[in-house]
């Protein structure tokens, strides 16, 4: 009992900046705009995390300033994107090259250089509860601040007037125009909300998941993986979150496998998270299938697991809107 | 009272409204007519907010502005409906309504939207996505969001179409209420001169961008005919040809035959179709006439059943051996799914005709200039043409033996004089024995142009009627979901 709960905590930790990247990156793609600087975003607010924690020794700071950072790069793409009217994809994907080469290169100096981390949080009296002492008696902050964002993107979403118009924009921006909403204004905000929660992703890969900064620092390729974790959750924050968990479970998994196979080589371990995912993503649209829809019209009660399946992308997802041309 | 004067409106060389000059008066049922293309639309959103005039001012509520935004035409008590309700279908009803709003709980929401369905004898589920309403139900519910917002004119542009005639009384009979007990001013967007005669209190008539006169009851039909569409209204629409008597094989069997789309499955289907035939489909938006149009194709599934066409069975509906087979599908989404926007006419031609080598420049002169009268360069894009030019280049695309055209919408978007003309060459190809089946949201001509007539009603057929006995009534009670057991009872 005691090693699966370690092993939990290990998949939350291992988790937690998954999950903050794929909630800004769900956010975003809510509005309707697609922001593919993640993984160059999330190299370069790691390294400003560790270089203003190191600096000023204090990781919080840290923590702020790779916000700071990722909503900088995120409101860069979305002034281009949004008011300038370019290609939201072109722009992406030149901006995570442009970053991941300005964090080695501005980088070099902090370079295996020892600094401050986030440490642990111990809550004090839980430590002898079955299960839940493992995971929660000493845990990362990352942690807590993934699960806290879970829980404040879905209510934000679903539950307030403010995320009515986030999905409201990114359905249909000219039906919001003419209810009035400012359209390009909103997408901007959640451009660059999102923007910050992928910069605090980065902060908790460089001050808390895999300490410090070099070249490799750990966390490269992770952009990636948040942009399939964002359509696997159907951009929706809950489902999107888990998929993030159960990416990192397959990695943690990895690590335990190997030593139960010692015959098989590592790099199988390493890469068959991916696939997995495909996979998965394949079972978990399968409600889409054509045959798959005609067991469920022949069998009705089904109908509530194909509901639960189904999954749109924002109608509006990369269009823009120009409000002076109108309607 | 609102007052437009001289507004402008122009998108590049096109002069959409060309000055126009209006006065709005209180408790005035006013109908704005005109052909696709006259400008109706433009000026309206202009008045909405939705489209800033190039020049020219507005003056409401006693102020004189230069152009209004959607903010403030609601603050001036000015909305809009649009003919594709301008909504969110992935979110739900109460959100739909709510957006745009002053703020309030969902419970006010859900209490305001169940009290205005009351008054107005309709009835919504706050949580349903809009999606899954038709789009009679999502016009309604713009209506009710709007007198919510405390809009006192109201524009609705095209408002009867894809709504049932049962459902278009309740509509007038509301709009008349308002007008009459409220002081609402309302104005009616439309291209059917029915509608103007039987609800206006003056018909505006637009052509070209220009508002070309006013006029006041009683009508005369021959004025605004003329008026509307000038010298284009002088042409001769064909008969439909004669049918001739059925031979032994038929053109389409259906036998036992189950489509399937992406939204909803039909099926059991028995159907049989004949040579020259001409068979429209009637029904609301969503109840099952798109799904049987894309299934005999070949464009969705069919999982059951079997299909024949001139006697040949086919138990797959593979959409390219049906296509050499004979069977030719025109989407009402021309543009979309039919052509290809950045390839010119001449591209088109080649590869619609794959056959021909060589220069085919005298090709084109004669399947497209000649016999359709498509006026354009060879060298023009597809996105630059107008709808009726479309049209005109997707029908000369369909190669002369195809044996069964399948249509959504033929005259979709284009001018009266543009409509005439496709129907003339439809029912030219009914003639020489080519059989038609098609849809259209405009239920007159459905009615006008068919032999027989499927009434679709909740993703299944309602009912075939022969032409003799194909009215709006029967035609309308069936797409409304009257049994058409009862239905032939009380006509015997």
């Amino acid at each position: 009992m005691e090693t699966f709960g370690l092993t939990i905590a290990a998949i939350l930790v291992a988790g937690a900046p998954l999950v903050l990247a794929t909630l800004g990156e769900t956010l975003t793609e809510k509005a309707g705009i697609i922001n593919l600087s993640l993984d160059g975003s999330i190299l370069l607010s790691a390294m400003v995390a560790f270089a203003i924690a190191t600096t000023f020794d204090n990781p919080w700071l840290g923590v702020l300033g790779g916000m700071a950072v990722g909503a900088t790069i995120a409101g860069v793409l979305g002034l281009i994107g949004i008011y300038l009217g370019q290609s939201q994809l072109a722009v992406g994907f030149v901006l995570t090259l442009l970053c991941r080469d300005l964090a080695y290169f501005l980088g070099h100096s902090f370079s295996r250089q020892p600094g401050p981390n986030l440490g642990l949080w111990h809550i004090p009296g839980i430590g002898e509860i079955t299960l839940f002492g493992p995971i929660f008696a000493s845990q990362s902050p990352v942690v807590y601040m993934g699960l806290a964002a879970i829980f404040a993107c879905w209510w934000w979403m679903y539950r307030t007037e403010g995320g009515m118009r986030l999905r409201a924009v990114g359905e249909s921006p000219r039906a919001a125009f003419g209810r009035g909403i400012r359209v390009r204004l909103v997408r901007l905000c959640y451009c660059l909300a999102g923007g910050a929660l992928v910069g605090m992703a980065g902060a908790a890969f460089s001050l808390a998941v895999k300490p410090g900064w070099g070249r490799p620092q750990g966390c490269e390729g992770a952009g990636w993986i948040v942009l399939a974790i964002v359509i696997f959750g159907g951009w929706h924050p809950v489902r999107a979150a888990l998929g993030a968990f159960f990416f990192a479970a397959l990695q943690v998994s990895g690590i335990y496998l190997q030593e139960i196979f010692p015959s098989i080589p590592a790099p199988v371990f390493q890469v068959a998270p991916f696939p997995m995912m495909i996979l998965t993503l394949l079972a978990v649209n399968m409600g889409r299938q054509g045959w798959v829809q005609d067991i469920v019209r022949r069998h009705p009660f089904l109908k509530k697991f194909s509901n639960a399946w189904s999954i749109d992308a924002p109608a509006a997802l990369g269009q823009d809107f120009d409000p002076k041309k109108g309607l | 009272m609102i007052v437009l004067n001289d507004i402008h409106k122009h998108y590049g060389r096109v002069r959409a409204n060309d000055g126009i000059s209006l006065t709005l008066e209180p408790g005035q049922i006013y109908a704005l007519v005109g052909e696709n293309g006259a400008g109706k639309s433009t000026l309206m959103r202009v008045l909405a907010g939705h489209t800033r005039p190039t020049s020219g001012t507005i003056e409401i509520g006693g102020e004189t502005i230069s152009y209004l935004t959607p903010t403030l035409a609601r603050e001036r008590g000015v909305g809009m409906l649009y003919q594709d309700p301008l909504d969110f279908p992935a979110m739900p009803v109460w959100e739909n309504f709510q957006l745009g709003a002053p703020k309030r709980t969902k419970q006010e929401v859900i209490d305001v939207i169940g009290e205005l369905s009351y008054r107005l004898d309709a009835c919504f589920l706050p949580d349903e996505p809009v999606s899954s309403l038709t789009v009679g139900e999502r016009q309604l519910l713009e209506l009710l969001r709007l007198l919510d917002l405390g809009a006192t004119t109201l524009i609705l542009d095209e408002p009867t179409t894809g709504i049932t005639p049962e459902q278009k009384q309740d509509l007038f009979n509301l709009l008349m209420k308002l007008a009459r007990e409220e002081q609402h001013t309302i104005i009616l967007v439309t291209h059917k001169l029915s509608e103007a005669y039987e609800l206006a209190d003056s018909i505006l008539i637009m052509r070209q961008g220009a508002l070309v006169s006013t006029l006041q009851p009683p009508y005369n039909e021959k004025e605004l005919v003329t008026l509307m569409f000038g010298e284009a209204a002088e042409g001769v629409e064909d008969e439909l040809p004669q049918l001739p008597p059925a031979g032994p094989t038929p053109r389409l069997a259906m036998n036992d035959t189950h489509f399937a789309g992406p939204k909803y499955s039909m099926g059991p289907m028995n159907f049989i179709a004949q040579p020259g035939e001409c068979i429209g489909l009637a029904g609301l938006d969503g109840s099952g006439q798109e799904l049987f149009l894309r299934g005999i194709c070949g464009l969705d599934r069919m999982p059951r059943g079997v299909m024949s066409l001139d006697g040949k069975e086919y138990r797959s509906n593979d959409f390219n051996t049906l296509r050499r087979a004979g069977i030719q599908f025109v989407p009402a989404d021309r543009l979309e799914m039919a052509l290809f926007p950045a390839l010119n006419l001449m591209e088109h031609i080649k590869l619609a005709f794959p056959d021909r080598r060589g220069d085919l420049t005298e090709f084109y002169e004669t399947q497209c200039v000649e016999s359709f009268n498509l006026r354009a360069h060879p060298d023009t894009n597809a996105s630059e043409l107008s709808g009726g030019n479309q049209q005109r280049l997707l029908l000369s695309l369909i190669p002369d033996d195809s044996s069964l055209l399948l249509m959504e919408h033929p005259t979709r978007g284009l001018d009266a004089g543009s409509a005439r003309q496709v129907w003339n060459h439809l029912k030219g190809r009914c003639a020489k024995g080519a059989s038609l089946i098609f849809f259209s949201p405009d239920l007159d001509e459905v009615l006008e142009h068919s032999h027989r007539v499927i009434v679709f009603y909740d993703r299944a057929i309602a009912g075939i009627v022969d032409r003799e006995h194909a009215t709006m009534d029967i035609v309308g009670a069936l797409m409304a979901g009257k049994p058409i057991s009862e239905l032939m009872e009380t006509t015997r």
